[in-house]
């Protein structure tokens, strides 16, 4: 089928006559609108459309308004073709010698144009004047093959640099896991149509981009902001986001790709890559908003002693907000990453640093906390306006940009990996589920089909990843017991020895890198000290380790010659060949059972190839029995979809403490045990008991066993 | 003590930094033969770039080094340890060098202090009332000078005249015992029972006129 992409044009009115005339003939590729932004040799070069499909190879789409000259359009001609082809050619698997392997033709709309073209010029413009001659001219180009298809795709989308910078030369045994990465990181990459989308389309408004972990959502905003910037060079635009390690990376990648795509670096004095707070040191969002309005800037320690514990920022820029009536626009364009971090004021204050235009460009890994309702709707977070209307809405037409993208396919983990992490996040195989979905349409956004049908509460029902969303080739490299295992031991010790020869094979048989391998313990908050023993056991070995944590540059997450040891805080965002999970068993039970299956998912999906769970004891077994249920239903979910009712409950059971909460709970929990106790001593008797209390006792307890 | 000793006794004292959580990151410790016939015990991969840092601000020595791991030890907030040892071809102790160097960059912790203050680990490095300083301990008897330039001194805050007299070499565990119970307190009283590494001693190489002035001294 042929996918539409659709980037800004201001020749939107020929749009609908190319979109018509390519309708209904069987084409199986991609036509992108307003896209690539090419620099030719003197200045920037808007192709207005390119069409790259099995049938036809590159076709570059002129359109042409008004009654332009014949020199005109036969210069376009030449100096789109010339610069595509260049590129094209620029790639060693595209090219013959000097010749392309794959065709490079033209097609150009013009139906005001008053002459007539005849001989080589004719074949080369393709000049086109009506829906008809669209379609005509489409038959003709239609003699392609179809090979290379997706090599050209991934050079049109700038994505060749990004192989891995070093080349795994070392590796000499055909079967090893070194080989199999050396494989997979072979592989071609091309933007599937969600991506292309996310990339090009633009919206004069708010967009949302959702993205599932290891769906590409940092590549994909990166090259975003490239697109946006060599399309509009004298915008302004922003970008923050929370986690530090990601301002180098967008940096690198954003430069890459605007490097790749124009010839030229970025001007980094256009796009801002900067935190969301700031101070007097470096720039911010809040900080800059209160510069240019005249708002009390508090830093953070001031904003703690002002507004006490809780989210500072939120505080922060509710004042800022409430306290200034107009602001003055900076930016043409916000794009903020890890949106759901924020809270909602901070989006609200985003919002008024914008033109009328009101660009913002949101992203975020809702799907990586496994709860829908930790993103606040637009019409929560922007309210409504003075009719009554939300102030922003993400629905589209279908000929529109798409305000709402979300990117279903996980390119990171193979599938037994990231269905295993869905039933362990969820609860799914648990006695009892822990938190699901409140729109259940969510599960097929993501990726996952409805074997049973439309998903309806109270039923049952069975989902499972296709593999257009879970690509086979990241699972077929290995058996399942070696994609994936769970191992329980008996100590601590035990476990550590475990995972320290595993290690050393690794690095001595395997052919892996240290920096293909990444421990991952449960509790940020012990980290450091419970993978001491670990690392000082690797170190007897002469086996280097590194702990991902505070540093004057903390981007840096993985180095050469160590292994990299982190808590889950750390590990977001990243990922590695070869992961290990420790003391999974802190997740398995207990208070704030939601976020402690969070960390569990967030640390399962950080893997590209493979994943070792481990833990201690019996909490650690219950959670192998999970993985193994899932496993003999062949990775599918299977469960019964529970009511509102019940996700209120399971939302209130398995919610986040605070202290003080976990406080009173606890003492509670105690006085409970004490009336039992002295019930049974004999110390009081039930009679003794006035009579409302033991009534009430009575529902409760009867109303339980109904449940 | 002999290199051998010092190689063996530095390399208990990084295994129970890292075994404790101090260390975030680290070099192996090797023993080599070097020009000359000398011997030094000093870090893997040291490079000379001590004159190419010697103008640069606190905060540039600190980046570059960082950037090119030139540290035996990098602690959980960024100190940098270095320990080197060089001895003669007979094992006699010619000079060493200890150097803590705290981080100059201390926003993370002050930004995102949640994340750090449960762990006693952590407890002075979130005081915000705290300026770090640089410590380094040097033996360096051939330059010495009564007084002036005391065979084992302490330098404080990379003052270039700063020479306090200590009354001898140190040891690894003497060194690390310093910098760990001085400002690492809070975790390192809670571990201390598990730091069971004796420290070691060298031979007084302090005069009598230094005595006579404030000076380090272990008995």
């Amino acid at each position: 089928m042929l996918n539409i992409i659709r980037g800004s044009t201001n020749k939107s009115a020929l749009v609908p006559l190319m979109t018509e005339g390519l309708d209904g003939q069987g084409l199986d590729g991609f036509l992108f609108i307003g896209y690539p932004v090419i620099s030719g040799p003197s200045q920037k070069i808007d192709i207005d459309a390119l069409l790259i499909t099995k049938q036809t190879g590159v076709v570059i789409v002129q359109l042409i308004e008004g009654a332009v000259d014949e020199d005109v359009v036969v210069r376009g001609v030449m100096n789109t073709t010339n610069v595509i082809k260049s590129k094209l050619l620029a790639f060693p698997d595209l090219a013959d010698w000097d010749e392309l392997k794959i065709p490079v033709r033209s097609l150009s709309i013009g139906p005001a144009i008053n002459f007539n073209l005849s001989g080589v010029a004719a074949d080369r413009v393709g000049l086109c004047k009506s829906r008809e001659d669209v379609a005509n001219r489409i038959q003709e180009l239609s003699t392609y093959t179809g090979g290379l298809f997706e090599e050209a795709l991934s050079v049109i989308q700038t994505l060749t640099k990004l192989r891995q910078d070093k080349p795994r030369n070392y590796v000499t045994k055909v079967n090893s896991r070194g080989a199999i990465l050396k494989d997979l990181e072979g592989k071609i990459s091309t933007l599937d149509v969600c991506q292309s989308q996310a990339v090009i389309e633009t919206v004069n408004g708010v967009q949302r981009i959702r993205g599932l972990a290891g769906s590409g959502k940092t590549i994909v905003l990166a090259r975003k902001i490239a697109y946006l910037h060599a399309k509009n060079p004298n915008w302004k635009i922003a970008v923050t986001f929370n986690t530090r390690s990601l301002k180098s990376q967008f940096r690198r990648l954003i430069s890459l790709f605007c490097l790749e795509q124009s010839g030229s670096e970025p001007d980094f004095e256009r796009i801002k890559i900067i935190q969301a707070w700031g101070s007097t040191s470096s720039e911010g969002i809040y900080y800059n908003a209160c510069l240019s309005s005249n708002g009390k800037y508090y830093d953070f320690n001031s904003a703690k002693y002002r507004f006490g514990s809780g989210d500072s920022l939120k505080f922060v820029c509710k004042e800022l907000l409430e306290t200034v009536e107009k602001f003055k626009p900076l930016y043409d364009l916000i794009l903020i990453d890890e949106a759901q971090d924020f809270a909602e004021e901070f989006l609200r204050l985003a919002y008024e640093q914008l033109d009328s235009n009101k660009r913002l460009v949101y992203a975020y890994d809702e799907l990586q906390t496994l709860n829908d309702n930790s993103m606040a709707t637009p019409s929560n977070i922007w309210g409504q306006d003075e009719n009554g209307r939300d102030r922003v809405s993400l629905e589209s037409l279908p000929w529109e940009p798409k305000k709402d993208i979300i990117l279903n396919v996980c390119y990171r983990n193979p599938k037994p990996i990231l269905a295993t992490a869905h039933a362990l996040g969820f609860g799914i195989y648990r006695s009892e589920l822990i938190q699901m979905f409140d729109y259940a349409p969510l599960w097929e956004e993501i990726g996952y089909k409805s074997i049973l049908g439309e998903i309806v509460e109270g039923e049952p029902v069975r989902l499972t990843r296709t593999p257009e969303t879970s690509p086979t080739f990241l699972e077929d490299h290995s058996d399942i017991d070696d994609l994936i295992n769970f191992n329980t031991f008996p100590s601590s010790e035990a476990q550590a020895s475990w995972i320290v020869s595993e290690i050393e094979k690794n690095l001595n048989e395997d052919e892996l890198r240290p920096s293909d391998i990444m421990v991952i313990h449960s509790d940020p908050r012990t980290t450091r000290t419970a993978v001491g023993e670990i690392r000082d056991m690797l170190m007897q070995k002469g086996i280097k380790s590194d702990i991902a944590g505070v540093t004057a540059s903390p981007d840096v997450f993985t180095s050469d010659d160590s292994i990299t040891f982190t808590s889950i805080y750390r590990a977001k965002g990243n990922e590695a060949a070869m992961v290990y999970v420790v003391n999974a068993e802190l997740c398995s039970e207990g208070f704030g059972l939601s976020t402690k299956r969070n960390i569990l998912f967030t640390a399962m999906t950080r893997t590209k190839a493979w994943l070792r769970v481990c833990g201690i004891g019996a909490a650690m077994d219950s959670l192998k029995k999970e993985f193994t249920t899932a496993k003999d239903n062949k990775f599918s979910l299977e469960f019964i979809y529970p009511t509102e009712d019940q996700r209120k409950r399971m939302r209130v059971v398995n919610r986040d403490m605070s202290e003080l909460e976990k406080t009173t709970r606890k003492n509670v929990k105690q006085n409970a045990k004490n009336l039992v106790a002295a019930l049974t001593s004999g110390e009081i008797t039930l009679d003794e008991l006035d009579e409302e209390t033991t009534q009430q006792l009575q529902l409760i307890f009867s109303s339980k066993n109904k449940l | 003590m002999l290199p051998n000793a010092v190689k063996v006794e530095l390399d208990k004292v990084v295994s129970l930094l890292i075994k404790h959580g101090f260390a975030d990151s680290y070099n192996f410790t090797s023993v080599r033969r070097i020009a000359g016939g000398d011997i030094a015990v000093e870090y893997d991969g040291k490079e000379d770039i001590s004159i190419a840092l010697k103008d640069l601000s606190y905060s540039d020595s600190y980046t570059e080094l960082l950037k090119r791991k030139q540290y035996t030890l990098k602690l959980l907030d960024g100190a940098i340890i270095q320990l080197m040892y060089r001895f003669d071809s007979n094992c006699g102790l010619l000079k060493h060098r200890l150097c803590f160097m705290p981080s100059p960059f201390n926003d993370e912790f002050q930004n995102e202090p949640e994340l750090y203050l449960d762990d006693a680990i952590y407890a002075e490095v979130v005081d915000r009332r705290i300026l770090p300083v640089a410590i380094r301990f040097d033996f360096d008897p051939k330059n010495a000078v009564n007084v002036h330039h005391p065979h084992s001194h302490v330098t404080m805050g990379q003052y270039k005249n700063c020479r306090i007299p200590v009354n001898s070499p140190l040891s690894p565990s003497a060194f690390i015992e310093f910098i760990l119970r001085s400002f690492y307190n809070t975790a390192f009283v809670d571990t201390v029972s598990l730091f069971d590494i004796a420290i070691s001693k060298f031979e007084n190489t302090i005069t009598d006129d230094e005595r006579g002035r404030l000076h380090f001294s272990m008995y």
